[in-house]
């Protein structure tokens, strides 16, 4: 699990039925943000984030089939809260 | 899961049963100014992209879950992307 930051979100609307209909966001941890030789990050939005929350961004199958609602999901980054 | 974008595909002439008719494409790692990063990997897709798409990528075992039945891939491609919003004033 890491800290990241929401720093924008994509617009797709081609996308495969397991994340239809969800947001997609930007997501950089401290380290990343910034850094050219980083591909950008993205993650499934699961708890309404927005630019500029501070959230936490878990990298797990289990997590990506609990925020799509979908057995066995294709996903695996997942924004599943904001930091106080 | 991160953004990336598609720079070409690859046609097997032999294959495994699974990946007949499944496109494969080569995509090209984006940093967040949409400049290339990294090497080209290949991927599968659940929809055939054109060259030039930026798209969803996930690199995973996951990825196998794009298919039914699952697949036996760790890259697939979930999604064609229309525009990137990147807010500067919040990094």
């Amino acid at each position: 699990m890491r800290v990241c930051r929401v720093i924008g979100h994509v617009v797709a609307t081609a996308k495969h039925p397991a994340i239809q209909g969800k947001k997609i966001l930007v997501v950089a941890d401290s380290a990343e943000r910034g850094d050219p030789d980083k591909p950008m990050g993205l993650a499934v939005d699961g708890v309404g984030a927005g630019v500029g929350n501070e959230v936490l961004v878990v990298e797990s199958g289990e997590a990506g089939s609990q925020v799509t609602g979908v057995d066995h999901a294709p996903v695996r980054s997942v924004v599943i809260g904001i930091v106080d | 899961m991160k953004l990336a974008r598609v720079v070409g595909k690859v046609v097997l002439s032999t294959q495994v049963e699974a990946y007949v008719a499944k496109p494969l494409h080569i995509i090209q790692d984006l940093n967040e100014d949409l400049e290339p990063v990294g090497d080209l990997e290949v991927c599968a897709t659940w929809q055939a992209m054109e060259e030039g798409d930026l798209v969803i990528v996930e690199v995973a075992r996951e990825a196998a879950n794009a298919f039914q039945p699952p697949a036996p891939v760790d890259a697939v491609i979930l999604g064609k992307v229309e525009s990137v919003h990147i807010d500067r004033g919040e990094i």
